[in-house]
């Protein structure tokens, strides 16, 4: 999984930003609560914290011959405000 | 016969029978059904219990109608069963509530509420009521049937404000707090359901499910949680109610025009199509700046990076997506990883050019510093694609660029040299001082002697071995052994047991020991041997023996005779053979420009004869451990080929290939054959080794034979997994296709016929032959082509392979048939052999005046 992606930072996040994100991840899922996910981002932040590994990461970078349609995997949906109308017709069920 | 029985087991009642099925039906929320079936037994057998069945069902029914949302029909059917059924009256009263409740009528619901003398099991069945029922916040925050500052009232105001602030805005968590609705209020589950809306839009989806799993299942609350769940996790939607479904889809954005767009466009880029690409960048495009706005940019990198490899010309792909993409740290990254990923050497240079745009970007962008270990990976990255790219096209690039600007520095992309330096200077990490030490190595364009980087290497990690061994090696292969060995110190303090290091200890001390002799200095020699007799690995193997063997020289160049016979007399004693003492001793003495021999093939026993193979062969295990060429006189070599063709000898499989690779270094591949032949017999264990040597060993006009015994043991260490053996194959020059892939029958059959072959190949007897086995070499001449109906240009020259054209020449007049023929053979030769036309007819003795030497173009 991509570490930056995990850690919910973008690419060009400086070290510091890097450190407050797993910071604050950990809040989110403490190693005693949620195992799996404090793996996923403790994994995500030693990937990210060595700047060697963090470099060559960086190189990486995304595939760019993937096909063009699976940028859309993986965007977050657009959350539309719709007003308390069409809630309230569900509650209604009509 | 059939007697009745005196005692029949009761039949369970009809009722009973009819009543379970009826509840059961109800139970798997089959109301209809039910209620007919209830109908039936109640008109069937009318009583007070049936009455109640009937009821229960209406009831059932009525309320899977206010499920539905059919309010009308359920308050409709109510006021029927009431009117049919008195007896039914609370039941019925409480559910035709409900449905006023649903519609927003909530007086009749409430009104009891202000009865002080309410009990609190009515109490709290309409505070249940309201908290299952009640959809209409507003109509409950001014219901005129409770007082203005009633809880419910000031509850539901407040909620109804939060919901319609949730619903049409980014709210924080801590305007939600809500105190008007208490812990214990029906409206509770509102609150919850209203905070779950408020995350869901600020996407703290996780608070989001915490929020939704505090609304109780049965609450009117409840019904928003799956479709809040659904645009939460991005689940699917099929299962959900069509207002649901509705709700869902306005949420969260429908991209399915870009998705289709998206994939015609990857079609259109397979099929390497440039209108349709074109097309489908413009509609893809439209679709995105539509639909997805914020993936717009990201998407038009993409797009324009494809279009480059696909070259399409930017003049019609950029006006298609609508201008160029932002060009940042990102898009140059993906451009460089996207010229990189062609596997084009021709782009490499490009590429590098983008990731210096890169680095700049990523510096301006705050992504890393230009002097962190980021940047120093970059480099080393750029000079390993540059590695790649073939010398005469990187000096080109270089070239072109220093006509812009004659300064290396500001095209340094193009130079690995430079960029190897910029990594190291950053981040002196031995990785990237292998790699530059690696390439200096290698290539032509180094500036820097691979020495000095080695030595930069030891400065910057003077724990590394690498560089130190480098340094050593060096020295030794200058002859600077005083120098190797201060290098070897060295190595030793940081990892004395390494191979490499516990074997240079004695070969540097040997070579040293050889050229202080070799420069006549025999107290130097002496000293240096004494040193060696104390190292414990002297005492390996046949090391003994040569330095046994210098002792004597050193006596034999000081004159002691005595000295010098003792020595001798050591060396057989410790090799156990006349013939391997005088190996060590003249191949030692040799080394050391001394003449030394202690006997000939003609002194030798029968039994040492016997032997001498064996001897030869110990003799090379010795040289290779000491790092000493060994190549005894083809004297020896005829005596020892006779003698393990004639007698039927008893040899390791380890002498047998050293005695097959002294043969080939002695130029003698008729006893490297035999040996690989003794050694083909001895089995499985080193077949693949001698089916290499064999190859070796073959003439060059058995090419075939000798590209199918290299494929097969490439076949057979493959299998063996032996990566050293692969190489050592590859390595050696092929003929003809050059095609070393083998079936594995073929695999089969060379093993066999091989076994069986002993004898080294001649003209007359070549041994297998294995034509069938090697591809067919289709000739590309315009002729054949036509055969095989492939297409020709009708303009494409003759084939100059091809000469019968001059077979069917007009003859020039006056020249005898016979002379024409032997002058056209001839001339066909010349062609063959390349020769100019002047020099063909010099030649022949026509040539004109003859050209001065310098001249000939």
């Amino acid at each position: 999984m991509n570490p930056w992606e995990a850690l919910g930072i973008p690419e060009d996040a400086s070290e510091e930003q890097i450190r407050a994100a797993y910071l604050g991840k950990v809040k989110e899922f403490p190693p005693e609560r949620a195992p799996e996910e404090f793996e996923k981002v403790r994994d995500a932040y030693d990937s990210l914290r060595d700047p060697r590994r963090r470099g060559r990461l960086v190189l990486l970078g995304p595939d760019p011959t993937t096909p063009l349609v699976s940028l859309l995997d993986g965007l977050p949906g657009e959350r539309k405000f719709v007003g308390p109308k069409p809630w309230l017709k569900v509650l209604n069920g009509r | 016969m059939f007697r009745k029985p005196d005692k029949m087991p009761k039949p369970e009642s009809l009722d009973a029978v009819g009543e379970s099925s009826v509840r059961q039906l109800i139970a798997q929320g089959k109301h209809k059904v039910a209620l007919e079936r209830a109908k039936q037994i109640h008109k069937a057998s009318a009583s007070p219990a049936t009455e109640a069945l009937v009821v229960d069902a209406y009831a059932a029914r009525i309320r899977a109608l206010l499920d539905h949302g059919l309010l009308v029909e359920a308050k409709a059917l109510s006021d029927l069963v009431r009117e049919r059924y008195p007896s039914a009256g609370a039941s019925i009263d409480q559910l035709r509530t409900s449905a006023e409740a649903r519609q927003g009528n909530l007086d009749a619901l409430l009104r009891p509420l202000n009865d002080p003398a309410i009990s609190l099991e009515q109490r709290t069945s309409i505070e249940e009521a309201v908290g299952r029922e009640v959809t209409d916040l507003a109509a409950l925050a001014e219901c005129p049937a409770l007082g203005a500052g009633h809880p419910l009232r000031t509850g539901a105001r407040a909620l109804h404000k939060a919901f319609e602030a949730v619903t049409s805005q980014l709210v924080p968590e801590d305007a939600l707090v809500l105190p008007e609705v208490s812990r214990r209020s029906p409206l509770a589950p509102w609150k919850m359901l209203i905070r779950a809306i408020g995350c869901f839009y600020r996407r703290e989806d996780e608070a989001c499910r915490r929020y939704l799993e505090a609304v109780p299942p049965g609450s009117a609350a409840s019904r928003l949680a799956p479709a809040l769940l659904a645009m939460a996790d991005g689940g699917s939607r099929n299962s959900l109610p069509h207002e649901a479904a509705v709700l869902v889809s306005g949420v969260t954005q429908e991209r399915a025009g870009l998705r289709a767009a998206l994939q015609e466009l990857d079609r259109a880029f397979a099929a390497d199509d440039e209108r349709r690409i074109l097309k489908g960048i413009r509609n893809a495009a439209a679709e995105c700046r539509l639909h997805c706005p914020a993936l717009l940019e990201k998407l038009k990198g993409y797009m324009t990076v494809r279009a480059v490899i696909a070259d399409i010309d930017s003049d019609h792909a950029l006006p298609a997506m609508g201008g160029h993409p932002r060009k940042d740290a990102q898009f140059h990254r993906l451009f460089a990883r996207a010229l990189e990923a062609t596997s084009d050497s021709k782009h490499y240079t490009f590429a590098c050019a983008i990731w210096a745009a890169f680095l700049e970007k990523a510096k301006d962008e705050g992504w890393f510093t230009g002097h962190g270990p980021e940047a120093a990976m970059l480099y080393i990255r750029m000079a390993e694609l540059l590695r790649v790219v073939p010398g005469h096209l990187l000096e080109m690039s270089q070239a072109s660029a220093r006509k812009e600007i004659d300064d290396p520095e500001a095209f340094y992309y193009l130079y690995p040299e430079l960029l190897y330096e910029r990594a190291c200077a950053i981040d002196p990490h031995s990785e990237h001082f292998s790699k530059w030490l690696e390439w200096a190595s290698t290539n032509r364009l180094a500036a820097s002697s691979p020495e000095k980087i080695a030595e930069m290497w030891h400065a910057a990690c003077p724990q590394d071995l690498a560089p130190l061994l480098h340094l050593m090696t060096s020295a030794e292969r200058r002859k600077s052994f005083h120098k190797a060995i201060a290098i070897l110190d060295k190595a030793e303090a940081i990892d004395a047991v390494h191979p490499a290091v516990r074997r240079a200890r004695l070969r540097l001390m040997f070579a040293n020991a050889v050229r202080q002799l070799k420069q006549r200095k025999p107290r130097l020699a002496e000293r240096t041997l004494l040193v060696i007799q104390g190292l414990p690995q002297v005492r390996q193997g046949d090391r003994r023996a040569f330095l046994a063997a210098l002792r004597g020289i050193c006596s034999a160049i000081y004159g002691s005779t005595k000295a010098t016979e003792a020595a001798v007399e050591k060396l057989t004693r410790l090799l156990d053979s006349a013939a391997a003492a005088n190996f060590v001793i003249a191949g030692a003495a040799s080394a050391c420009n001394y003449q030394f021999s202690v006997c000939s093939p003609a002194d030798l026993s029968e039994k040492e004869l016997a032997a001498l193979p064996a001897a030869i062969a110990r003799v090379c295990a010795l040289a290779e451990d000491i790092g000493w060429t060994f190549t005894p006189r083809r004297g020896w070599l005829e005596v020892a080929a006779r003698s393990l063709r004639e007698r039927r000898l008893e040899l390791s499989s380890g002498q047998l290939r050293l005695l097959a690779k002294v043969a080939l270094r002695a130029e003698y591949p008729e006893m490297a054959y035999m040996a690989s032949a003794a050694g083909l017999a001895l089995g499985l264990a080193d077949e693949a080794r001698f089916l290499l040597l064999r190859a070796q060993a073959l003439p060059e006009w058995l090419w075939n034979r000798r590209n199918r015994c290299i494929a097969a043991a490439i076949s057979l260490a493959r299998s063996a997994k032996d990566s050293t053996l692969i190489a050592e194959a590859r390595n050696l020059p092929t003929s003809g296709s050059g095609e070393l892939s083998i079936e594995p029958d073929e695999l089969e059959e060379v093993r066999r016929r091989e076994r069986a072959a002993n004898v080294y190949p001649t003209r007359q007897d070549p041994g297998p032959i294995y034509s069938s086995m090697e591809p067919e070499e289709l000739c590309d001449c315009p002729a054949c082509r036509r055969e095989r109906g492939e297409p020709v240009d009708e303009d494409e020259e003759p084939d100059l392979g091809d000469l019968s054209f001059l077979d069917n020449m007009p003859l020039p007049e006056g020249v005898p048939p016979v002379i024409a023929r032997a002058l056209v053979e001839e001339i066909k030769q010349s062609i063959l052999r390349g020769e100019s036309p002047d020099e063909l007819l010099d030649r022949l003795g026509v040539g004109g005046k003859k050209r001065r030497k310098g001249k000939r173009r």
